[in-house]
């Protein structure tokens, strides 16, 4: 081996992370502000998520636990939004309730706020309830009797709203989106109500496993899945703009993946040898 | 154009001091600045919120409301700050109890259901022959990697003698790789996801660059 080889090797192995990251955040700027437009491929799990929702009768209730905590909106607001604008353009009547943490109700207050609501009515269409301690027995509380937490997110009393009147517990419920164990433990099998998975990309092997027991009906994982979904929808947003920037950087990583193993095992070869 | 609004401005040079760690890989003023300012927030939100509905929606209300019996759920938690008089703190054990009895019975309920036979019996499709190649090599790996997995945490006995029994732990042990590998390439995809997230709002929101 030459000493120039060696001086490469030595280069890639000592390699400085910041130019990873400087050359990561260019790969991910890029794109956002000029997209290429890549070609989008939908999985099965999206599109059954899409159906579970298109196929639902007018009038039906679907409760949403869209927990979104602060840090991890940049990767599920889309998918939040998309989902919920779903929801309004069928006349699908839904409740919003979260139950992981307290910021998740404001964050739910500022995807929201990109909907566009059509004249929907709260209390009517939709019912922000607001983050309910006490996790999994909250849960199961709530299932029972929806006006149990007592006020929504706004201080109105939950007895008081006309769609909680017409709809009073989990039995009332077609369709549930959301995340987590517990929802599955909780209502989704106990009243036998179908679920679609609302997860980060992070869970999506959890999310699988349901999905394949017939548990779920469909998964919305990360900011893939939300660009499938809005392609899907026919209202491509930031979700699909971003996924240029995602792929950009993902064919970045996974080069220099194998380079620097490629690298790390010519090293530790010629170390043996010498020895 | 770029925006003039505080609160993005805010929300912008709290994430540009989160990533000043970046530059040498090390906690700064800046970062701890930001990382306080975003803890002590969430904390004190959580506790408002927490105070607020649980106190006066869940208890004060309903017992105003004619509810009398809720009056022992606020008993019961009182008495978890008996820890802090002292020849009481025996008086704890009942609430604590009472969290961790409720907490394990609901969650026993459906776990079993949802979470152990559907998803086992799911994931053991012993359906190898009689159907398309792929699903049929599909479960077969499957079928594999399930046992040679759960070979490779059998501690309590070492197939000593039996033939062949070290290359299916050893076997295991590359399945769980593969599946600790996929895992961690799915925290890479999500948490590049989330810098997307913060990149849309510096360029679009306060840079203005749409």
């Amino acid at each position: 081996m030459t000493n120039k080889n060696i001086s490469v090797i030595k280069r890639i192995l000592e390699i400085d992370k910041r130019l990873i990251w400087i050359i990561i955040l260019i790969l991910l700027s890029v794109p956002l502000v000029h997209p290429w437009g890549l070609p989008i491929k939908v999985d099965q799990y999206v599109k059954d998520y899409y159906n579970a929702i298109e196929n639902l009768p007018p009038g039906s209730l679907v409760v949403c636990r869209i927990d979104i905590e602060a840090g991890n909106l940049g990767e599920q607001n889309d998918q939040a939004v998309t989902t919920l604008q779903h929801l309004i353009d069928k006349n699908i009547p839904f409740i919003e309730v979260c139950f992981d943490r307290a910021d998740s109700a404001i964050t739910f207050e500022k995807v929201f706020s990109q909907v566009n609501k059509k004249g929907k009515i709260y209390g009517v269409d939709w019912v922000n309830v607001g983050y309910m301690e006490g996790k999994e027995s909250a849960l199961a509380a709530f299932a029972k009797d929806f006006t149990y937490p007592g006020k929504d997110q706004y201080g109105n009393v939950l007895n008081d709203l006309p769609l909680l009147k017409k709809y009073k517990s989990m039995n009332d419920v077609k369709l549930i989106i959301g995340s987590g164990d517990s929802t599955i433990r909780q209502w989704a099998v106990p009243y036998n109500v179908k679920m679609n998975s609302f997860v980060l990309g992070i869970f999506f092997g959890d999310a699988v496993n349901y999905y394949n027991a017939g548990i779920t009906v469909g998964i919305l994982s990360g900011l893939p899945g939300a660009a499938q979904y809005q392609f899907l929808r026919g209202t491509p947003g930031l979700a699909v703009a971003a996924m240029d920037a995602l792929s950009a950087s993902q064919i970045f990583l996974i080069g220099l993946l194998i380079i620097t193993n490629a690298a790390y095992i010519y090293d530790q070869n010629n170390r043996r040898r010498k020895q | 154009m770029i925006s003039t609004d505080i609160g993005i401005w805010i929300g912008a040079l709290l994430t540009l001091f989160v990533y000043s760690y970046f530059v040498r890989s090390k906690q700064n003023i800046f970062f701890r600045f930001a990382q306080n300012t975003i803890v002590g927030c969430a904390l004190g939100y959580t506790i408002s919120i927490v105070m607020i509905k649980n106190i006066d929606y869940l208890g004060i209300s309903k017992i105003i409301g004619g509810q009398v019996l809720y009056i022992i759920p606020i008993l019961l938690g009182l008495l978890v700050y008996a820890r802090f008089v002292p020849g009481y703190t025996y008086l704890t054990r009942t609430p604590i109890a009472f969290i961790v009895t409720v907490g394990i019975v609901l969650g026993a309920r459906g776990a079993m259901d949802a979470q152990l036979f559907t998803v086992m019996l799911s994931s053991v499709n012993w359906l190898v022959f009689g159907t398309n190649v792929v699903t049929s090599l599909n479960n077969l790996i499957l079928i594999i990697g399930l046992i040679s997995g759960i070979t490779y945490f059998f501690f309590t006995m070492k197939g000593k003698g039996i033939p062949g029994y070290n290359q299916f732990w050893l076997m295991g042990r590359y399945f769980l790789m593969v599946y600790f590998g996929t895992r961690y390439g799915m925290t890479i995809l999500s948490r590049l996801s989330l810098l997307i997230g913060r990149l849309q709002y510096l360029l679009f929101n306060w840079l203005g660059l749409r």
